[in-house]
C-alpha cells in the first residue's frame, strides 16, 4: 500500500494504473489536489505533523514553499542518491532535484517556456513564428492590423506574469551563464547589472508596441488561453503545459505549435528555458519504503517516462526511446539536443522571497507603477536576505 | 428602567404574551453598558423572590470544545510568533519581539493593514444600508417576497472560488460590464476594474457587498418583523410621515439587529480573505492585499511562518479593539 | 396585514428590478452550467437547447453523490452538536448574575476574532495524536468548536430577553433545572435555533480546507473539495464546476426557504430594543 499525493489527476492516473499492473503486489492510495496553493498548504501541514504520504510532488530547486531544497533542508525527505536510476538523470536536472549535493527527488517530466501559437490564427494573418526580436515586433504590428492581439497576457493570475522575462533571460542571462544565481549569492553578479535589465526593457517595449491585450492585469489565465484558443490572439508566451487550456477553448481541429521566443537578432542565440515539470520525492518516514522506491524506479524507467510524458502533455526527463514528441514538445527536445536549454530562474533562487517580490513587481510593471530598474533593485534586495 | 408593555405575537405558544415590566431589571442585556448586575435597578421594581438555578455545568461541554479546538491551539500557535520556527520542522529559538518589529517594518504589511481597514468600513456601511433597505422593502405585503428573499440570500451560499470567477468574468477588460458601458455611451468609464490598482479594491468591495447583503437583510428582516403593528399605526395616526416614522420609531426598535449586523460585518471585513484571494489574489501588485492574505502567503507560500503568525496576532488585537469600540458605541445608544 | 396598494405594487416592481440586476452574476453561472458540451460557454447568452450534460458528468466524475452524503453527515452532526452545546452553555450565561458569567461570555465572543491560521498547525498535531485524522469526526469537532462563539452570542442575547416567569413557574411545579431547560426554555428558543441552523449550515457546508486536510487519504471527501478538484493548475473545467456547484448549493437554499419563517421569528424575539 503506497500513499501518494500530487496534482494533475488526469495525467497521474494512467501512471498509477500502469504501476499497479507492473507490480501487482502494491496498491496505490492517491490524493489529488489540483490547486498549487491548496496542495502546498496541505503538504506542509502534513509534513509538519509527520503524516505526509510516502510519495509526493515537490517543486525543483529552492524557490518555492514546497521546493525540494526547502523540504530537504529539514530532513523530511529520503536521500535517493544511491538509487539505480540516479545516474540516468540528465546533468542539467540533477542539481535542481537535490540539496547540497545529494539527490532527493526524481524529475519525472519536463516542460519548457516558449511561444505557443494558434496555427489557424497565424495562417489567417499570413505570419510565421518569429525567430528574431525585430520579427517579434513585426508580428505585433501585423496582428494589430488584423484586429488581433499578438501575445495574450493573463497577469491577473500572478504566476503567468513571470514567464515572459524567463523566456527572454534564457537567452540573455542563464543560457550563456547557467551559474548566474550562484554568482549572485557570491556577490559577483546582480539582477540590475545583467541581461535582466534588457529583458524587462524589452517587455516594456512590447507593451508600448501594442503586443499585448489591454488590461492584462485584469485578465485571468483562463481568459488569456481562451483568446489563444479562439484565435483572437495569435499566441502567448507560456509554459508548454498551458496548451491544454488553449485546446479546451478551441474549436475542434485547431492545432497549436510552440516556438522558442527570441531575444536577439540572431536565432542561434536563442535558448529555451526547460525545467522539470514535476518531481517526486519520498517521505523520509515513509510507511512503505520498498513500495515507494519501486514506484520511483518505475517512473524512471523508459516505459514509465514515455507513458507519463504523453499523459501529461510534457516531455520525459530521463531517456525514453519510445516517446514520440508532438509539435509542442519537439522544440524542447531539439533545444536540449543542441545544448540550447536554459533553467527556470525561480528554481535556482535560494529563498522564496525573491519570487514573491518578482510576481508583485511584474504586475506593478505592467501598470507602469514601477520601472525595470526598481523591479530589479527589489529582487536584488530579496535575494540577499 | 424600561417599562414598556409590549405585545408579542407568538403563535407557537398559541397566545399573545404581555411581557412583564420588571423582567429587565435583573438580567443584563446587550444594550446595557457593562455594569455590575445589581446596579441601576429602579427603586420600584420587584426583586426576584427565588434565584433561578441555571446549572453551571451546562457550560462544561462548550468550554471544553472551545478550548480544545480554538483557544489552546491558538495560544500555542501564537507562541510561535516569538520564535523563528519555519513551520516545517527543525530547531527554533526564541526571538522576542523581532517578528513583530518586522511586521511594522514591512511595506506590504502596512499597506495590507490600510486596505483591510478601508475595506471593512466601506463594506460594513454599504452592505448594512442596502440590507436594511431590502429588509424594509421585503417586509411589506409584496406578493413575491418569499421567493425574493431566497434570491437575495442565494449569493451568500456561493463559495468564493465561484464568485471570484464570476466577477473576474464580469469585470474583465473586454467583459460584460465594460461592453455595457460602451453600449450606453459611457465609453470613457471603461476600466480594467480588477487590474487597475485604483479601482481594484473598490471592485472587490462591490463583490463582497453583493455576496453578503442578503445576510444582513435576513437579520434586519427578523428585527423588523418583531415590531408590533400597533406601534407603527400609532405613529402614523400621530401624523408622522414614513421617513420620520422610520427614523424615530423603527430604527431604535431594531437596534439589536443593527448592533449584531455591524459587529459581524466589521469583523468579517477585517478578516476578509476568501473573496479577495479568489478575485485578485491580492493583486495587482499589492493593491488588494488584506491582512489575512498577507498572513496566508507568508505562512504557506513564501515560508515566512513566524512573521505571518506575528501578523495574525496583531490582526486579532486590532479587530478586538475595533470591535469593542463599536460595541460600546452602539450599545450605549439605548438606555 | 398591510393592504396591497398601488404604492405596494410599485414597491414590488422596484424590488424585482433590483433583484434582476442583483442576480445577473447568478444567471451567468446558470447559463454556463446548462451549456451543451462541445460548445464554447458564453456566460451571458442562453445556449439552446439547455443541456444537463455538465450536471451528469460533474456528478459522476466528481463522485458528487458520496461527497454530498459526507457533506450532509458532517453538516447535520456539526449543527446538531453546536445547537445543543451552545444552547446549554448560554443558559447559565444568560441567567447567572455573577461576575464570571459576563467574563465567560466575552471569552467566547473573543473566538469571533481569532484567525484560523493561528491554531492550524497545533490543532492538526493534536488531532493526529488523538487518532482522528482521516475521520469525519475531526471535521465535525472542529466545526462545532469553531461555530460556538457565534452561536453562543446569539443564544445568550436572545435568552436574556426571555422572561423568567416560565422557568419560575416550572420550578414551582417541581421541575429540576435540567427539566426546566429541556421542556420550557429550549422550546421557547426554537426560533433562534432556526437561525443558527441555517447560518451554521452555510458555513459548515462551504468549508474547504478543513475537510481537505483532515479527510485526506481516507477516500472520503465533501462537496466543496470535490468541486475544487475541477479547477486544475493549467486547465479549469468551469461548466463542470458550475454544474457541480448548483447541485451542491441547492440543499442549503431549500433549507433556507423552509426555515425562513423560523429565522425571522428567531431574531424577532431576541432583538427588540
Amino acid at each position: 500500500m503506497l500513499t501518494f499525493a500530487s496534482g494533475q489527476q488526469v495525467a497521474a492516473e494512467p501512471l498509477l494504473a500502469a504501476f499497479e499492473e507492473a507490480h501487482p503486489e502494491y496498491t496505490v492510495e492517491p490524493v489529488f489536489i489540483e490547486q498549487d496553493a491548496a496542495y502546498i498548504q496541505q503538504l506542509r501541514t502534513q509534513l509538519s505533523g509527520g503524516t505526509a504520504p510516502d510519495i509526493f510532488k515537490v517543486w525543483p530547486g529552492a524557490g518555492d514553499a514546497m521546493a525540494i531544497g526547502a523540504v530537504a533542508a529539514d530532513g523530511l525527505v529520503a536521500d535517493l542518491s544511491d538509487e539505480p536510476w540516479a545516474s540516468d538523470i540528465p546533468e542539467n536536472l540533477v542539481a535542481l532535484a537535490g540539496h547540497e549535493g545529494d539527490l532527493y527527488s526524481l524529475p519525472a517530466t519536463i516542460g519548457g517556456i516558449g511561444a505557443i501559437y494558434n496555427d489557424a490564427a497565424m495562417d489567417e494573418v499570413g505570419a510565421t513564428a518569429p525567430t528574431t526580436w525585430s520579427e517579434v515586433l513585426q508580428l505585433c504590428a501585423t496582428a494589430q492590423e488584423h484586429g488581433k492581439v499578438a501575445y495574450a497576457l493573463g497577469t491577473k493570475d500572478a504566476w503567468t506574469a513571470q514567464l515572459l522575462p524567463y523566456a527572454l533571460t534564457g537567452t540573455l542571462v542563464y543560457g550563456p551563464n547557467p551559474s548566474f544565481t550562484e554568482d549572485q549569492t557570491e556577490g559577483t553578479a546582480s539582477f540590475t547589472d545583467s541581461g535582466w535589465m534588457e529583458a524587462l526593457e524589452k517587455v516594456v517595449e512590447m507593451d508600448d508596441a501594442g503586443c499585448f491585450n489591454e488590461g492584462a492585469n485584469g485578465t485571468a489565465y483562463d481568459a488569456q488561453m481562451t483568446m489563444v484558443g479562439e484565435g483572437a490572439a495569435l499566441g502567448a508566451v507560456h509554459v508548454s503545459q498551458a496548451v491544454s487550456a488553449a485546446r479546451q477553448y478551441a474549436a475542434d481541429g485547431t492545432t497549436f505549435s510552440l516556438a522558442p521566443f527570441p531575444a536577439t537578432e540572431n536565432p542561434d542565440d536563442t535558448y529555451v528555458p526547460v525545467a522539470p515539470g514535476i518531481n517526486f520525492a519520498m517521505n523520509a518516514k515513509a510507511e512503505n519504503p520498498e513500495a515507494a522506491k519501486a514506484f520511483l524506479a518505475f517512473v524512471a524507467s523508459p516505459e514509465g517516462q514515455a507513458l507519463f510524458a504523453t499523459a501529461s502533455d510534457s516531455s520525459p526527463a530521463l531517456p525514453a526511446p519510445d516517446y514520440e514528441a508532438d509539435e509542442i514538445n519537439q522544440p524542447l527536445i531539439d533545444a536540449l539536443e543542441r545544448g540550447r536549454a536554459a533553467v527556470y530562474p525561480d528554481q535556482t533562487w535560494p529563498n522564496t522571497q525573491v519570487k514573491e517580490e518578482y510576481l508583485i513587481a511584474m504586475q506593478e510593471l505592467f501598470n507602469r507603477d514601477v520601472t525595470p530598474a526598481e523591479v530589479l533593485q527589489r529582487l536584488d534586495d530579496a535575494i540577499a536576505s | 428602567m424600561t417599562d414598556q408593555r409590549q405585545q408579542r405575537g407568538d403563535p407557537d405558544l398559541g397566545r399573545t404574551i404581555a411581557t412583564v415590566p420588571r423582567r429587565r431589571s435583573e438580567i443584563e442585556t446587550v444594550h446595557r453598558t457593562d455594569e455590575s448586575p445589581t446596579d441601576g435597578r429602579a427603586p420600584g421594581s420587584q426583586r426576584r423572590r427565588s434565584p433561578l438555578r441555571a446549572p453551571w455545568w451546562f457550560l462544561v461541554p462548550a468550554v471544553a470544545m472551545y478550548v480544545f479546538v480554538v483557544v489552546w491551539p491558538s495560544l500555542r500557535g501564537g507562541f510561535y510568533a516569538f520564535t523563528d520556527w519555519n513551520g516545517l520542522s527543525g530547531d527554533w529559538q526564541l526571538v522576542g519581539f523581532e517578528n513583530f518589529a518586522e511586521v511594522f517594518d514591512d511595506r506590504r504589511a502596512l499597506s495590507a493593514l490600510k486596505n483591510t481597514v478601508l475595506l471593512a468600513f466601506v463594506v460594513t456601511v454599504v452592505q448594512n444600508a442596502l440590507g436594511l433597505g431590502l429588509a424594509v422593502a421585503l417586509n411589506g405585503a409584496l406578493k413575491s417576497r418569499s421567493v425574493l428573499r431566497v434570491l437575495f440570500f442565494a449569493p451568500v451560499v456561493l463559495t468564493p472560488l465561484v464568485s471570484g470567477y464570476i466577477w473576474s468574468f464580469l469585470l474583465a477588460p473586454t467583459g460584460p460590464l465594460n461592453t455595457l458601458l460602451s453600449t450606453v455611451g459611457l465609453e470613457s468609464w471603461r476600466q480594467d476594474w480588477l487590474g487597475n490598482p485604483s479601482t481594484a479594491l473598490w471592485a472587490v468591495c462591490a463583490a463582497i457587498i453583493w455576496q453578503f447583503t442578503g445576510y444582513s437583510m435576513v437579520i434586519f428582516l427578523a428585527g423588523l418583523q418583531a415590531i408590533p403593528e400597533e406601534i407603527n399605526e400609532a405613529a402614523a395616526m400621530d401624523g408622522a410621515g414614513p421617513w420620520r416614522r422610520f427614523v424615530s420609531v423603527t430604527l431604535p426598535l431594531i437596534n439589536g439587529s443593527i448592533v449584531i449586523n455591524v459587529m459581524l460585518s466589521l469583523i468579517g471585513g477585517l478578516k476578509q480573505f476568501d473573496q479577495v484571494m479568489a478575485m485578485t489574489g491580492g493583486g495587482p501588485g499589492i493593491a488588494t492585499e488584506t491582512i489575512s492574505t498577507t498572513i496566508y502567503k507568508g505562512a504557506f507560500s513564501s515560508g515566512e511562518y513566524p512573521v505571518s503568525i506575528a501578523l495574525a496576532v496583531v490582526m486579532t488585537i486590532l479587530i478586538a479593539v475595533i470591535a469593542s469600540i463599536q460595541y460600546r458605541m452602539t450599545a450605549r445608544k439605548v438606555t | 396585514m398591510h393592504r396591497y396598494t398601488v404604492r405596494t405594487g410599485l414597491r414590488e416592481a422596484g424590488v424585482i428590478l433590483v433583484a434582476l440586476v442583483f442576480l445577473v452574476p447568478l444567471l451567468a453561472l446558470t447559463n454556463v452550467a446548462f451549456t451543451p458540451q462541445g460548445r464554447p460557454a458564453d456566460a451571458l447568452t442562453i445556449s439552446w437547447p439547455l443541456s444537463t450534460d455538465n450536471f451528469v458528468q460533474a456528478w459522476s466524475q466528481g463522485a458528487l453523490g458520496g461527497a454530498l452524503v459526507n457533506s450532509a453527515v458532517v453538516a447535520v452532526l456539526s449543527v446538531v452538536g453546536v445547537v445543543v452545546i451552545a444552547a446549554m452553555a448560554s443558559y447559565p450565561l444568560a441567567r447567572s448574575t455573577r461576575r464570571w458569567s459576563r467574563g465567560t461570555f466575552f471569552f467566547f465572543l473573543a473566538g469571533l476574532l481569532i484567525p484560523s491560521q493561528l491554531g492550524l498547525l497545533p490543532l492538526y498535531v493534536t488531532m493526529r495524536d488523538a487518532g482522528l485524522l482521516g475521520t469525519l469526526w475531526a471535521v465535525v469537532l472542529i466545526n462545532i468548536g469553531g461555530q460556538l462563539p457565534f452561536s453562543i452570542f446569539l443564544y445568550t442575547t436572545f435568552l436574556r430577553e426571555l422572561p423568567v416567569e416560565y422557568e419560575e413557574a416550572a420550578v414551582l411545579d417541581g421541575c429540576g433545572p435540567v427539566r426546566t431547560f429541556v421542556s420550557v426554555v429550549f422550546p421557547l428558543l426554537r426560533a433562534v435555533t432556526g437561525t443558527i441552523v441555517v447560518l451554521n449550515s452555510v458555513s459548515v457546508w462551504n468549508e474547504f480546507f478543513t475537510p481537505l486536510l483532515y479527510l485526506s487519504g481516507s477516500g472520503q471527501t465533501t462537496a466543496p473539495v470535490a468541486i475544487y478538484n475541477f479547477v486544475g493548475q493549467y486547465v479549469a473545467q468551469w461548466p463542470l464546476v458550475f454544474a457541480a456547484l448548483l447541485i451542491t448549493i441547492l440543499p442549503v437554499l431549500i433549507l433556507y426557504f423552509l426555515l425562513q419563517k423560523y429565522i425571522i421569528r428567531g431574531f424577532a424575539g431576541g432583538l427588540k430594543g
